[in-house]
């Protein structure tokens, strides 16, 4: 109990709350204006937070977190556009609820929801993260090596064209190589110094994350059209906040919700939009009046609202324990760890287990923030949703170069970040996704050290993967990760085939 | 759709030869010292394996619809780049502040868009320089000596 005392006081420092309402509200800011993400926010703060204690540094990120899962509803609710994709689910009721004047009840709703499911979900992961941390902390080189192997083929799988996913990520692998290897051999550095040390991470982020945005900005961005509201429906958009005895009689939509999205989040792969959707279709079986569900349903926002913003104390519990990734954000997080220089996996929870509880705390409190946020936020709904995003690339690209020289203060990690952007530009263009390959140039060494670790252990003999049970626990989920999404597209294919060939 | 598999194959090319290189790059670096079963070259050289192997796999592969992305190649893009270029070639010499704003502007006249303001142009890419030096300063990240800001 001592750690979480003393992880209270540490985030209840003045500079801490600072940061974590920072934190909060450009999450929630971010993942409100469709088409930016609580990821591109991350990537720009995370050069910043370099020079700023550990601690706050972790405040900042679990707040972009939180933030960037809660914000989505504004839009989702006044314009039926989800500003996030955890917030598709609510735009089914959520929306309505706005077409029949009752906006601001959808948005003091989808609060109160997010809070309950955000405050479930921390609990679940405190308790469940230590418990998971004692095993992993168990683990020899050859259950390492195949978890990170595993954590590579959950984040391939997010992607529907696994070839290139798989491709990204291979790549991302690759780029990890460069630089000092364990034998004290230098690798493809090419004689540049600045890649003697490793393929530097954050200008990587930079560059594949916001330096890329602008560049297409260039290109697509085109002005928003204006939307019109009739004052009947705009009238109502401050957040009308439900009363304890109806949030009460609510308790069995906003338990289900928030376990079902904590349980989600856990599994890699599955994010805020899959929770949300598995909540709302569950809620929708329950309920005795199914038929009012898409009129502007409250249950409906509830559900969807409460799974979703439950998936970060799931998703923490992977990602902290075994240094698993659940979806981009934590891809990107994981980052965040190697910069403050701390260790990726089960050793953060042996050599400090301190920034640990702040997280724990932080996931618990960063809720209670959306109360002020969500009021501010309601007010604005309609006016954020009219800014043209033309006018935010200036605001990216300067982040994105005062991170970059937060770094180093030279001009060679924005050389990198460029090229990275150029890589960026490419992936998208031709369909590769990115967080394969940030999460390649992460996992890279830790995979590495961990299978020549294990062979040295084996002498050479390939099966101590397959021999230790946990490992092949592992490599087995990998396998069926990967493969589990082949079966179904080509199930699904034979059945489009078979309604074509019928009609 | 026709398109986008010419485009998977010529890239599949591309990447292909880029991990022949790398194997090649990789069988050359030391191997196993005595007493070791594994080397520096060791996790490389499957790492270009695979690669390569995937890579065909997408030179052959039936192609798959795929959603267009942004397009990667334009003259305003080029354009922007080569901005960049000369600001990171110039920065450290004219001063962080006012070679972030003019980079902006530069940025900001490359944008696309249909009815560009004065307030989009110029003051937002002002706006935002200076609030990303007064963070700097705010940070006490080490500025370079310069000319001007």
């Amino acid at each position: 109990m001592g750690g979480f005392l003393d992880a209270i006081l540490t985030v209840m420092q003045p500079y801490n709350l600072l940061a974590l309402v920072v934190g909060v509200a450009l999450g929630s800011l971010f993942s409100a204006i469709p088409g930016l993400t609580s990821t591109l926010a991350l990537a720009l703060l995370l050069p910043l937070t370099y020079s700023l204690p550990t601690d706050t540094a972790f405040v900042i990120m679990i707040g972009l977190m939180g933030g960037g899962l809660y914000g989505g509803m504004l839009t989702a609710i006044t314009l039926n556009i989800p500003g996030a994709p955890g917030s598709v689910a609510t735009t089914f009721d959520g929306h309505p609820m706005f077409r029949n004047g009752q906006g601001g009840k959808a948005i003091g709703w989808a609060t109160i929801s997010s809070i309950i499911g955000g405050v479930i979900s921390s609990i679940i992961l405190a308790a469940g993260a230590l418990q998971l941390a004692k095993v992993a902390l168990s683990f020899g080189p050859p259950e390492m090596f195949a978890l990170t192997i595993f954590g590579m083929a959950a984040v391939i799988s997010l992607n529907t064209d696994l070839t290139k996913s798989a491709l990204a990520g291979i790549f991302g692998l690759i780029l990890g190589t460069v630089g000092i290897d364990a034998f004290g051999d230098f690798r493809f550095h090419f004689g540049v110094n600045d890649l003697a040390g490793g393929m530097p991470l954050l200008p990587a982020v930079v560059g594949l994350f916001a330096l890329v945005k602008v560049f297409q900005a260039m290109n697509t961005s085109v002005d928003k059209p204006t939307i019109s509201f009739s004052s009947a429906e705009t009238a109502d958009t401050r957040m009308r906040l439900p009363g304890v005895k109806s949030i009460l009689k609510r308790w069995k939509t906003l338990l289900r919700g928030s376990l079902i999205g904590t349980f989600v989040g856990f599994l890699p792969g599955a994010g805020g939009n899959i929770a949300a959707f598995a909540a709302y279709n569950v809620e929708k079986r329950a309920s005795r009046t199914p038929e009012k569900f898409g009129q502007g349903a409250e249950e409906g926002v509830i559900a969807s609202e409460s799974a979703n913003n439950a998936t970060p104390g799931g998703s923490l519990i992977p990602t902290l324990t075994l240094g698993i990734p659940g979806d981009q954000f934590a891809a990107v997080m994981i980052g965040g760890f190697i910069i403050h220089g701390l260790p990726v996996g089960p050793l953060l929870f042996r050599d400090h287990v301190d920034i640990i509880y702040v997280i724990f705390v932080t996931t618990f409190l960063m809720n209670f923030l959306f109360l002020p946020i969500g009021w501010v936020g309601s007010m604005m709904a309609v006016p954020l949703a009219r800014l043209r995003d033309t006018l935010l690339i200036p605001i990216i690209a300067a982040f994105s170069l005062a991170g970059l020289f937060a770094i180093a203060g030279t001009t060679s990690n924005i050389l990198i970040a460029l090229i990275f952007a150029i890589i960026g530009l490419a992936a998208d263009r031709f369909g590769f996704p990115p967080a394969p390959l940030i999460l390649g140039l992460i996992l890279s060494s830790i995979m590495e050290d961990a299978m020549n670790q294990s062979l040295t252990l084996s002498g050479g003999d390939y099966s101590i993967f397959i021999t230790h049970p946990i490992s092949a626990c592992f490599l087995l989920a990998a396998i069926l990760f990967v493969l589990l999404p082949l079966v179904f597209d080509k199930r699904k294919a034979k059945k489009q085939q078979a309604t074509r060939g019928l009609s | 759709m026709q398109t986008q598999s010419i485009n998977d194959r010529v890239i599949g090319l591309v990447m292909a030869l880029f991990s022949a290189i790398f194997l090649f790059m990789a069988l050359k670096l030391p191997g196993a010292p005595p007493g070791f079963p594994v080397g520096s070259s060791t996790f490389p050289t499957m790492l270009g394996g695979l690669l390569l192997l995937l890579s065909l796999l997408l030179v052959v592969r039936r192609p798959v619809q795929a959603t267009p992305g942004t397009a990667f190649w334009k003259v305003r893009i080029g354009l922007g780049m080569l901005a960049t270029l000369a600001y990171i070639y110039t920065v450290m010499s004219v001063g962080i502040w006012v070679s972030t704003f003019l980079l902006l502007f530069v940025y900001a006249l490359l944008l696309r868009r249909s009815k560009p303001t004065w307030l989009e142009t110029l003051l937002l890419p002002l706006g935002s320089a200076s609030l990303a030096y007064g963070l700097l300063v705010l940070l006490d990240v080490p500025m370079p000596e310069s000319l001007l800001f």
